[in-house]
């Protein structure tokens, strides 16, 4: 049996153990566990026959849906490589996606066309279609133990594929049971995306192996949309990113009592401003626990104690942390777990290279333990978080200087009016371009959560010797010009 | 102004700029009025994230009782003009002012 058949028969079996309880519900459809493994059996009938005995990787691009989890677990008993693709990403990331892992077919949201055209075929019994396109050439072969791929940052237009065994996928599930307390009279209503780790690592497996109830969150996460799906599902946990808690905690007219079958509110994939916390916690009543993970490595740490509201928690069962001191004095958070990615399928030996001696992998976080609880202060650079999506400024910049008239481009996190963080562009050249233009340009090319929303042009990018951006001098610069001028300039003021 | 009937009465260019201040705090002002008009007024090409279209919704939400669908409706949230088609709509059907 191949490993992601593996995973798929521990996904049969817990449906086989819960029978008749609710599995997941979406609006008005729900199923049961035995109705949920139905669905599978048949998914994977059909997907065999329309994918055939060639077509062993396939791409899911779309969004969180009841159809979206019933194809994925479909995929794996039918023996098949599924890769969650964000349904954001765009013809650019998709066909690094196709060409780089080696993925000819994609399961798609049916509705619009598919990005990279193809032979798109409908799938019976579902609104997903599947596209076939030609098979790259030259593609790695993906390890004969992974069961699952997912993506994050990549530098070349092509996101850096993970790839996960079986047992790393169990692992996570079982981590994150034994750690937070999931029990079978639970109903999870999640927020993020399934390609998430937020969603993957807390709302799939972990869900369906104890029995509890999953709740898919439909339509914008407004204040009012939440509380709403809140009561709805009579939820005891809400799984959800900081901007949501925000949103909540400013509701001029916040349905408190919606709140009150939840017994704990999960936020992870960026930092929770204070303020946020403490507003929410005390016109909800509910606690926000802290849930720290990397995509490379899974669940991490995870808040336990009620009343601690700071730090990121201590580390979940099976996982270590540490922080280490670098040459700069600057310290490091490093981890260790059971269900770290056995490597990046197009990027091979890069995820080693990221391991220290005793196999931690290097978070690229800056922060420090105390009683074991973990305190996250800064990145040391690399990949921008931008509501836990991460995103490497290189590949922005890469777009920005194909641009005619641009001669050097600096990419950077920034702080809108409203705190959060959003990607900055720093421009220099000699032609005329405008902020549209630039950001047309982009559009184009990226995914939309990739497009610089700040656009600043500048005489000369001040870089060292070596040619790194020097940030706080580039910071400053920028900082001068937005304040002599809140409108966009172009170039050619500066040539 | 309060009230349904002084809303209606209120001019689309009156809504329109309101609509567009409400877009530039929704995006934390990273997207001006001027750069919305630079880009005849469609978020997409004015550069407003996902983020920047969370907010919105909140606020359209909070202030015209107007839920916005954008898988059900994503002509709704295209451009400015569209907002204010769809805020007017709403307000005829009874929503808040």
């Amino acid at each position: 049996m191949a490993d992601g058949q593996r995973l798929g028969a521990a996904f049969l079996a817990a449906c086989a153990r819960h029978g008749e309880r609710r599995a997941v519900v979406a609006g008005s459809e729900e199923l049961t566990y035995t109705r949920f493994a139905d669905l599978v059996r048949d998914r994977a009938d059909t997907l065999d026959a329309l994918l055939g005995p060639d077509l062993a990787n396939v791409g899911v691009h779309a969004a969180n849906s009841i159809d979206h989890l019933v194809s994925y677990y479909a995929l794996l008993v039918a023996g098949r490589l599924p890769f969650l693709i964000d349904a954001t990403f765009g013809a650019a990331e998709l066909d690094g996606i196709r060409t780089s892992c080696g993925v000819p077919a994609f399961l798609f949201g049916g509705k619009e066309p598919f990005p990279l055209g193809g032979d798109v075929r409908a799938v019976p019994d579902s609104a997903l279609s599947l596209a076939v396109l030609p098979a790259p050439a030259g593609a790695p072969e993906p390890r004969a133990s992974t069961a699952t791929c997912r993506f994050t940052s990549g530098t070349t237009g092509a996101p850096k594929c993970l790839e996960f065994t079986a047992d790393a996928v169990i692992a996570a599930a079982d981590t994150w049971v034994a750690g937070t307390g999931l029990g079978p009279g639970d109903r999870v209503l999640c927020l993020a995306g399934f390609t998430n780790g937020l969603a993957f690592n807390t709302s799939l497996l972990p869900v369906f192996t104890v029995g509890a109830e999953l709740h898919l969150y439909q339509g914008p996460p407004t204040s009012g949309g939440i509380s709403r799906a809140v009561s709805r599902a009579a939820a005891t946990r809400l799984v959800a990113f900081p901007l949501a808690y925000r949103l909540l905690a400013a509701a001029p007219r916040a349905d408190v009592d919606a709140f009150a079958t939840v017994t704990r509110a999960v936020s992870a994939a960026a930092v929770l401003d204070p303020e946020v916390r403490r507003g929410f916690e005390s016109l909800y009543g509910v606690r926000i626990a802290d849930y720290y993970g990397i995509a490379e490595t899974g669940p991490c740490t995870y808040e336990r104690e009620p009343d601690r509201s700071e730090g990121l928690g201590t580390a979940l069962p099976g996982v270590s942390v540490r922080s280490v001191e670098l040459p700069t004095g600057e310290t490091e958070v490093r981890v260790r777990t059971a269900s770290m990615a056995a490597g990046y399928l197009n990027a091979p030996g890069a995820l080693a290279e990221r391991l220290d001696a005793d196999g931690y992998y290097r978070t690229g976080d800056l922060g420090h333990l105390v009683d074991g609880r973990l305190f996250v202060t800064g990145r040391l650079g690399g990949p921008i978080n931008l509501a836990g999506r991460k995103i490497d400024p290189a590949e922005i910049e890469r777009t920005l200087l194909a641009l005619d008239g641009v001669t050097d481009a600096a990419v950077f996190a920034d702080t809108d009016a409203n705190g959060e963080t959003v990607l900055h562009a720093a421009l220099a050249g000699s032609g005329r371009i405008g902020r549209t233009e630039v950001v047309d340009a982009c559009r184009a090319r990226l995914a939309p959560f990739k497009v610089p929303g700040r656009v600043t042009f500048l005489p000369a990018i001040p870089r060292s010797t070596v040619g790194k951006a020097r940030m706080t001098e580039l910071r400053r610069l920028v900082q001068d010009v937005r304040a002599a001028d809140d409108h966009p300039q172009e170039l050619e003021e500066h040539a | 102004m309060t009230g349904t009937a002084n809303e209606a009465a209120r001019t689309d260019r009156d809504l329109r700029e309101e609509i567009e201040l409400l877009v530039e705090t929704a995006t934390g002002r990273v997207v001006t009025v001027a750069d919305l008009r630079a880009a005849d007024g469609e978020l997409d090409r004015a550069g407003v994230n996902s983020i920047g279209y969370i907010n919105l919704m909140e606020v359209l939400e909070q202030r015209y009782d107007a839920v916005i669908d954008p898988e059900a409706d994503p002509e709704h949230l295209y451009s400015v003009d569209s907002i204010v088609r769809f805020v007017r709509a709403r307000l005829a059907e009874g929503g808040r002012a």
